[in-house]
This record gives C-alpha cells, structure tokens and sequence, in this order.
C-alpha cells in the first residue's frame, strides 16, 4: 500500500474541509478525484503532500505518517512526490530549463547530471526547443508541459494533479493527459482531480467519488 | 550547480530591487563611516586622556626655612595619603636646573640668589585624576605644616572631565543608534526582496526546497549590501581624514593617519552587519505550510 487514510479529517475551521475519510492508494496505480467544485479534491492532495497537517485521523504514505512527520522529513516526502496544478506554478522569469531543473539544483545534483537529465525529460514531454526561454513566455499548454517535465525530473512514485487542464484548450488538455497516462504506464502512481469527464471517459482507470469533504460509497 | 543557481538569484534580485538597494548601500556607508569615525576619535581621545593623567602632576611648594627634618617628616605626610602614586623631592637647586632648561636662562646670573622654593612632585594614581578628589587631596596637602602653596592645573582637569565625558556619553549613543538603524534598513530592504517573490518562494517550498536553499540568495544580498556600504563607508572615511588633517592637524595636534585596515575593518563590520541582518529577515514569509493570503 502506498497510501492509506484512517479517518482523515481536516476542518478549516469553518465547518469547510475534509471529513473522516478512509481510503488506501496502491503503488503505481492512476486513480481519479472526482465531484464537484469545493468537495474537497484539492484538500485531500494538499494532505498527500503534507501542505495541511490532518485535524484529526492519520495518513501514511510509505514510510511517512502524518502523526510522526518532522519538518526535515515533509521536505523529503515532498521531492519524491511531484505535484501539478491548474495554475501551473512555475517560476515565469526564470527558463524553462532553470524550472525543470529546480528539483535537482536544490538537492545538489551536478550539473552535467541535471542537463543529461533535463534534456531527456523535455524531450519527452516535447519541448526541448524552449529550453532557454523563459517560463513566463510560454503558451498555457506549454506551461503545463514545463509543469510535468518538473514533475518528474526527481523520478517520482507518485504525481498528483489537482485539474492540471482546467486552465487549458481541448488540444493541450490531451496532451497534457496523455503524458500524465505515459507516466503512470512507466510505473509511477497518478493520483489526478478533474471536472473533465469528456478526458477520462474512455478510461477504465479507478474513479474515486467525493461529495462535501467525504467520499461516496458506490 | 547548487550554489551558481543561488548566486545568480541573488544578483537577479539585487538587479530587480537596485534601487533600494543602493539606498541601503549608501546609507550603510554613510552611518558606517560616522560609527567608524567616532570609534576612532574615541580611541584618539582615551589614549590623550590616558597620556595627560600620565603626565599630571601636583606641585607642592615647601616653605624656604624648613629643615631636613620638618621636609622628610612633609614628605612620611605624603606617602600616608592613599591617592598618592609616587612622590618625588626637587630641591632648590634642581628646581634651578630645570628652570634653566625650561627658560634657557642660569638664574644664579639674573638674581643673587635662588628664590625657587624646594617642592615635591606628586602623581596621583591614574584613576584619582578626577577633579574632586584632586582638589580634595590637594586640599589636605595644602594644611600639612610646612607646606607654603599647592599648584596643578584645574581648569584643564575640569574642562577634560566635562568634555571627556559628555563625549563619551554622545558618542556611544549615536553608535548604538546608527547600528541600529542600519540594522533595521537591511532588513527592511531584505523583507522587501523576499515579500516580492512570496509566491517564488511558495513554490519551492511546495517542492521541497530546503530552508537554506531558499534563503541563501536573501541573506548572500544583505551580505553584498553591508559589503559595499562598507567599501563606501572607506572611501568616506578616507576622504574625511585627508580634509580634516589637513585643516585641523596643526591646531589640536591630532593627526588622523588614514591606516588601510580601515578599509579592512569597515568591509568586514559591513558584511557582518548584512550577514547578521538578512538572516533574520530571510526567514519572514516563509511558511512549510502554504497559506491562501498571497
Ligand atoms: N484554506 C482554506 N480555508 C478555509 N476553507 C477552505 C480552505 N481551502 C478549502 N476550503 C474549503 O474546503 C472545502 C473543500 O475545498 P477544496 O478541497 O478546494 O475543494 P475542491 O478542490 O474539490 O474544489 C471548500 O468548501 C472550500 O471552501
Ligand atoms: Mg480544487
């Protein structure tokens, strides 16, 4: 089991969060979030990665528990997971090389290494021709590209990604899916929220329901 | 590749904010140089102080008639007060010689006879060369039989006394103050820089960057900043001196040699400052936890 949630509860405060919910993650496996807007999709990846510590309950991603974790430790778990937003969140004034790079600059990989390593993973996700550009410059699906190529420079378990193609155009939002499918076909686990049922509709990949902070049993 | 990507961010982000960051330079240099200056002519100020109390000295007049006995019995009268460092005799005939020395002028051929009175030459321990208890010690001399006058120079002790201390007092005030005040402008300067990229800095944090890694390129900024205020801060320095020798050398006899450990001194307190102030600084706005508030 890669990740397992015991009455995982986190509440904002304004009766708003997540509520007890029991659910396990298997390795290598892509599973979608699914349910409408503010049920809480966003907030239990946020708990994946540890940017929100549960109120109540627990969460063990491998060796990981949310009831033990230090500081020191919630860094580590966050470079062996890659995460992609709707928003992109890259660094627009530095190159798109420099953002898929970031993972490996910051854990002190050479640099020979990092441009082996970035070229091939641009490469992958198709845009080696920006490798100098800046982020900033690039269209929304291109951005997102950059987003995963960051992802998944660090060589991952697991991806997560809270509706990486709601910000984009029927076209890239293919592109965009089809590379997160090629991830998960080499190996690596996608957890992966969405609205966009018209994707996802021919797949026959996990569906996990959520409606108002709790999941649905079907 | 590690510390060539924090370097070039922090040259981006001085570029970015240059010019509030050349207002902390010059500020810096400016309130270094006073802090300098002042530490200097404080330095300059105790060592004359020291030197005038080395050189102070009570002059104690006998009366012409007294006998061996009535001056050693002065002197045991001396020796048994405790402020009283060391006591020396200077007969009427010494007291001649040194007139002569003085002056250039044999008094045996402008007078018949000697008129110098015999005297001792006292010196007070260092830490008694204070007004009061000067004059309270020359006071108890001044009663001793035998003795005919007590002579030292009490306008200089009280003007030094007042002045000394006074500037003393102003002095360490104002460099309290600018250090504090330059410590404040590098961390406000700092907390700009990394209010500006909260959401850069959110980032990495959602990446998992270490909390040095993140703040390396703040604290290097303060760093270059207190640097270069420090290199302004010598060249300020440097020019003040020539100025001020060079009006003012032949009136008070202080002569400011511009030493070049001055640059030394004034670049490494302008990176330490930085270095003491960014760290502090770097640490705001940024949380392990992401927050909604950007
Ligand atoms: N930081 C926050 N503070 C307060 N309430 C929040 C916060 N984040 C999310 N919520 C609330 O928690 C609920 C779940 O939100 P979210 O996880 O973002 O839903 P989803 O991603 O499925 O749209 C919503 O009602 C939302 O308003
Ligand atoms: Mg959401």
């Amino acid at each position: 089991m890669m990740i397992e949630c015991k009455k995982l509860t986190v509440n904002f405060g304004n009766g708003e969060g997540i509520r007890n919910i029991n659910a396990s993650f298997n390795e290598g496996e892509f599973t979608l979030l699914l349910g409408p807007t503010g049920c809480g999709k966003s907030t239990l990846m946020r708990v994946i990665y540890m940017d929100i510590l549960p109120t109540k309950g627990h969460i063990n991603i491998r060796k990981w528990d949310s009831r033990k974790i230090s500081k020191r430790q919630i860094l580590h778990l966050r470079r062996e997971i890659g995460i992609i937003f709707q928003d992109f969140r890259l660094i627009e004034n530095l190159s798109v090389f420099e953002n898929v790079a970031l993972p490996l600059i910051m854990t002190g990989h050479s640099r020979r290494i990092i441009k082996d390593r970035v070229e091939v993973i641009l490469d992958e996700v198709g845009l080696l021709e920006t490798w100098h550009q800046k982020a900033g410059s690039l269209s929304g699906g291109e951005k997102q590209r950059v987003a995963i190529a960051r992802a998944i420079v660090k060589n991952p378990f697991l991806v997560l990604a809270d509706e990486p193609t709601g910000n984009l155009d029927p076209e890239a939002a293919n592109t965009v899916f089809e590379l997160l499918r090629k991830i998960n076909s080499l190996g690596t686990a996608v957890i992966m929220a969405t609205h966009n049922y018209g994707l996802i509709e021919d797949t026959d990949y996990r569906r996990i329901y959520m409606e108002n902070g709790s999941l649905m049993d079907l | 590749m590690r510390l060539s990507f924090i370097t070039k961010q922090t040259f981006i982000n001085l570029w970015t904010a240059r010019i509030p960051a050349l207002i902390a330079v010059f500020t810096i240099g400016i309130s270094l140089s006073i802090v300098i200056g002042m530490s200097l002519l404080g330095y300059k100020a105790i060592n004359s102080f020291d030197l005038f109390q080395d050189k102070f000295e009570i002059e104690v007049f006998l009366h012409p008639d007294l006998s061996r006995e009535e001056i050693l019995k002065v002197q045991n009268e001396l020796a048994s007060i405790n402020q009283i460092k060391m006591i020396n005799y200077v007969s009427k005939e010494e007291a001649a010689r040194i007139f002569k020395q003085e002056f250039g002028e044999d008094i045996y051929e402008i007078l018949d006879e000697n008129p110098l009175p015999a005297s001792f030459h006292i010196k007070l321990y260092k830490q008694m060369t204070h007004p009061g208890i000067v004059e309270n010690v020359a006071h108890r001399i001044e009663i001793l039989p035998g003795v005919d006058d007590v002579k030292y120079h009490k306008e200089i002790l009280i003007l030094i006394e007042k002045y000394f201390r006074l500037f003393s007092l102003v002095g360490t005030g104002v460099i309290f103050a600018l250090l504090i005040a330059m410590n404040i402008l590098i961390k406000n300067t700092i907390k700009l820089s990394v209010y500006a990229r909260r959401k850069q800095i959110a980032i990495l944090q959602q990446l998992g960057a270490g909390g040095l890694f993140i703040r390396l390129p703040y604290i290097f900024e303060g760093i270059i900043e207190g640097a270069l205020g420090g290199v302004f801060a010598g060249f300020l320095l440097h020019t003040a001196f020539r100025a001020v020798n060079f009006s003012v050398q032949y009136i008070f006899d202080i002569s400011l040699e511009f030493s070049p450990i001055i640059w030394t001194v004034a670049i490494s307190a302008g990176t330490v400052m930085g270095l003491l102030s960014s760290n502090r600084a770097a640490k705001s706005f940024m949380y392990l936890f992401a927050r909604d508030d950007y």
